[in-house]
């Protein structure tokens, strides 16, 4: 790994009797794009507000460059960007306004904030809506203003709290394609539950469930972990019992080797190196076991589905 | 220099939001127009509010009963003078000076002319060529009413006139003016006016509140902590910011009552430094009101009802009675004396209405100071303690 960026060592925070983040240790290298995933309520926005220095910790700490974020020298502090998954505006400011104020907080010069900040509004498609109130804008211009923000005093680290949320397909393909262009020249941390948005954008990718960091590593590591290949949805028109389900795991793995069988109230999901060649076989077994399939889908593993083996249940669930 | 930023980005969104906009400045004004309508008078005639009383004291002199005295004959001049067929003075005549002074005190009446005893003897004598002491002749009033300065100089034009004309002296005659006890005592008008300037501040509680309040909810004052920006940045801008409202405020809502008839004898940047001092103790309650609101409209309806309760309970309005607590350095301190926008108006009407300087309300200015930074002081603690304590 190159330079660590950031690191958190044993974060906890706790609300009440509800463990958020549990004793989160992770690094951050610098230029990696590292993707923090999860349901919602799995605890990443509390980790990045720890990260970015809105909450702060019971426990653990988090460090910028290896100096403490909380420690009282704001140049640590500037050096993070982060972008709320919720749109933070003043309604009443007009674009420039919004990116000259934030400027003016991290005591920006004058020239800088207006380089910047126009720049900015190049990059993301809003230099027509420049002296335009934020309140006016449409909720995709908001949200890349709300980017606009992070951005805007150069920081080196970048922390996007689902970015994508509430995009429209256009706005999302010029979010995405910006974080692609940003992530070239600076460290990006973005949260997301979108496994697809997260196996795109991310080099490495945390998974946290209930506040605790179930895995961390790359993406294709990740489902290397599962097994590479694919995975065979089947979905049938009734329910099956459970002896049922027991002899049609038990034949299933003996067919295809190496398997993962999650069958669920009416469905069945088989992981395989080689699914499309397997797939004969294994309509064979169901139809020997008198089970006729409804649909049948098949698709490369993915995250979601390193998740569901890891938590046993569904990202949206 | 952030909070600087801050104050003007402050100012440029309440500048952007007519609603709150029109609230602190319109609000006052109809309350201002409220006012002289009930308490000034249009379209009437003179004798409607030039209103004389007189206390005759005079003996008259050794005549036959058919001569009217000059003392009888000046109270029918004055009760029949008119001006294009109008009357101009509204004559009461009074049997005792201390009915009269109620009167003048509650606004029944301008002035009162005080006839002596030797009235009509003197100006007979002096007709008949006899060398007598000049007699004297009281108008008593009270110098901050609307028409007390109108009322005199004709009044005295009048006297003047009919002492020349009935024994023929330039000089003898004596006016003698005297006030009322407790000069100074205003009209309605008079003391609504820089209490209504207080009101009008007093409101800028609701801008203070709704403002954080609603950095809070829409999570703008997230933003603004991520950046390098102290909360004292933020609590000095958000400051900055009530205190040019406030410099606004007093002479806009000055020359709104100006525009309306009012008329200051005093120093309005005097008023304007009362603005600002008060101001502070304004801001301090806005950051109050701010750390128990969830939504702007809380927080208008909580700061509002602070705002215009204290400008109530302090006098600013409307008299209060008193309620002394104890005395310090000869001093009685009251109920009131804790409560700011008492001293503001207090300083206010004296500065405004009585033309006093600094140097002669430096009470009210120093306790306007110090209760305006110990609220300011409490406000920051809340405001601290509340929303920007890290959770």
């Amino acid at each position: 790994m190159t330079q660590v960026v950031l690191q958190t060592e044993n974060l906890t925070k706790k609300y009440g009797d509800l463990v958020a983040v549990k004793d989160l240790t992770l690094q951050v290298a610098e230029g990696e794009v590292f993707g923090l995933l999860g349901p919602n309520g799995a605890g990443k926005t509390t980790t990045i507000n720890m990260m970015c220095g809105l909450l702060k910790p019971d426990n653990g700490s988090v460090t910028i460059h290896g100096k403490p974020l909380n420690g009282g020298d704001p140049s640590i502090r500037s050096r993070v960007g982060v972008c709320p998954q919720e749109i933070v505006l003043w309604e009443r400011l007009t674009c420039f306004e919004q990116l000259q104020f934030i400027g003016q907080m991290y005591d920006l010069s004058p020239q800088k904030i207006k380089h910047n900040a126009e720049k900015l509004l190049e990059d993301l498609d809003l230099v027509e809506k420049r002296n335009k109130q934020a309140r006016t804008l449409s909720g995709g211009m908001q949200r890349r203003l709300n980017l606009a923000m992070a951005l805007v005093h150069d920081p080196e680290i970048v922390v996007l709290d689902e970015p994508e949320a509430g995009l429209d397909p256009q706005s999302r393909v010029k979010v995405r394609q910006y974080i692609q262009n940003i992530a070239r020249h600076k460290t990006v941390i973005l949260t997301t539950h979108n496994m697809d948005e997260a196996e795109r954008t991310a080099d490495r990718v945390a998974i946290i469930d209930h506040g605790v960091l179930l895995v961390l590593d790359t993406p294709q590591a990740l489902k290397r972990r599962l097994g590479e290949g694919d995975v065979i949805e089947i979905n049938f028109a009734s329910a099956f019992e459970e002896a049922t389900v027991n002899q049609v795991k038990a034949a299933l793995t003996h067919l295809v080797g190496k398997v993962l069988v999650d069958v669920s109230q009416n469905s069945l999901t088989v992981h395989a190196l080689d699914a499309v060649s397997a797939l004969p076989a294994i309509l064979e077994t169901l139809k020997t076991h008198s089970l006729q399939p409804g649909g049948i889908h098949i698709r490369q593993n993915t995250l979601e589905d390193v998740f569901i083996q890891l938590t046993g249940r569904r990202l949206r669930d | 220099m952030k909070a600087i930023s801050i104050a003007i980005k402050n100012l440029r969104e309440l500048w952007r939001e007519p609603l709150l906009l029109g609230l602190l400045f319109i609000f006052p004004i109809l309350l201002l127009a409220f006012y002289f309508i009930a308490f000034s008078k249009t379209n009437q005639s003179l004798a409607s509010f030039l209103k004389i009383l007189i206390l005759n004291h005079d003996q008259g002199f050794p005549s036959t009963a058919s001569t009217v005295s000059p003392a009888e004959h000046l109270i029918r001049l004055l009760d029949e003078a008119e001006y294009e067929g109008s009357p101009i003075f509204e004559v009461s005549l009074i049997e005792n000076r201390e009915n009269a002074e109620i009167d003048l005190r509650e606004h029944k009446a301008t002035l009162l002319l005080i006839i002596p005893e030797d009235f009509s003897s003197s100006i007979i004598a002096a007709q008949h060529g006899a060398d007598i002491q000049p007699i004297e002749l009281t108008l008593v009033g009270d110098p901050y009413t609307d028409n007390y300065a109108f009322t005199r100089s004709i009044l005295d034009d009048y006297i003047a006139a009919f002492i020349h004309q009935t024994a023929g002296w330039q000089e003898n005659l004596t006016l003698s003016y005297e006030f009322i006890p407790g000069t100074g005592t205003m009209s309605d008008l008079d003391f609504g006016i820089p209490g209504l300037i207080v009101f009008s501040l007093m409101l800028i509680t609701m801008i203070t509140a709704t403002t954080l309040t609603r950095e809070h909810v829409n999570k703008t004052l997230q933003r603004i902590r991520l950046t390098n920006a102290s909360s004292t940045d933020l609590l000095l801008g958000v400051t900055m910011a009530q205190m040019v409202i406030a410099a606004f405020t007093v002479p806009f809502t000055f020359g709104a009552a100006w525009l309306m008839g009012f008329r200051a004898y005093g120093s309005v940047l005097l008023a304007i430094v009362i603005g600002l001092l008060l101001s502070l103790s304004v801001a301090g309650l806005g950051l109050i009101c701010a750390c128990f609101s969830h939504s702007d409209s809380e927080a208008a309806n909580l700061s509002a009802t602070v705002g215009v309760l204290l400008a109530l309970v302090s006098g600013a309005m409307y008299p209060m009675p008193q309620a002394p607590l104890f005395t310090w350095g000869g001093r009685v301190i009251q109920v009131y004396d804790f409560l700011p926008p008492a001293h503001a108006a207090e300083a206010m009407r004296r500065a405004l209405v009585l033309g006093d300087t600094a140097g002669d309300i430096i009470y009210e200015l120093i306790m306007l100071s110090i209760l305006g930074l110990i609220f300011l002081a409490i406000g920051i603690v809340f405001y601290q303690h509340f929303q920007l304590r890290k959770k």
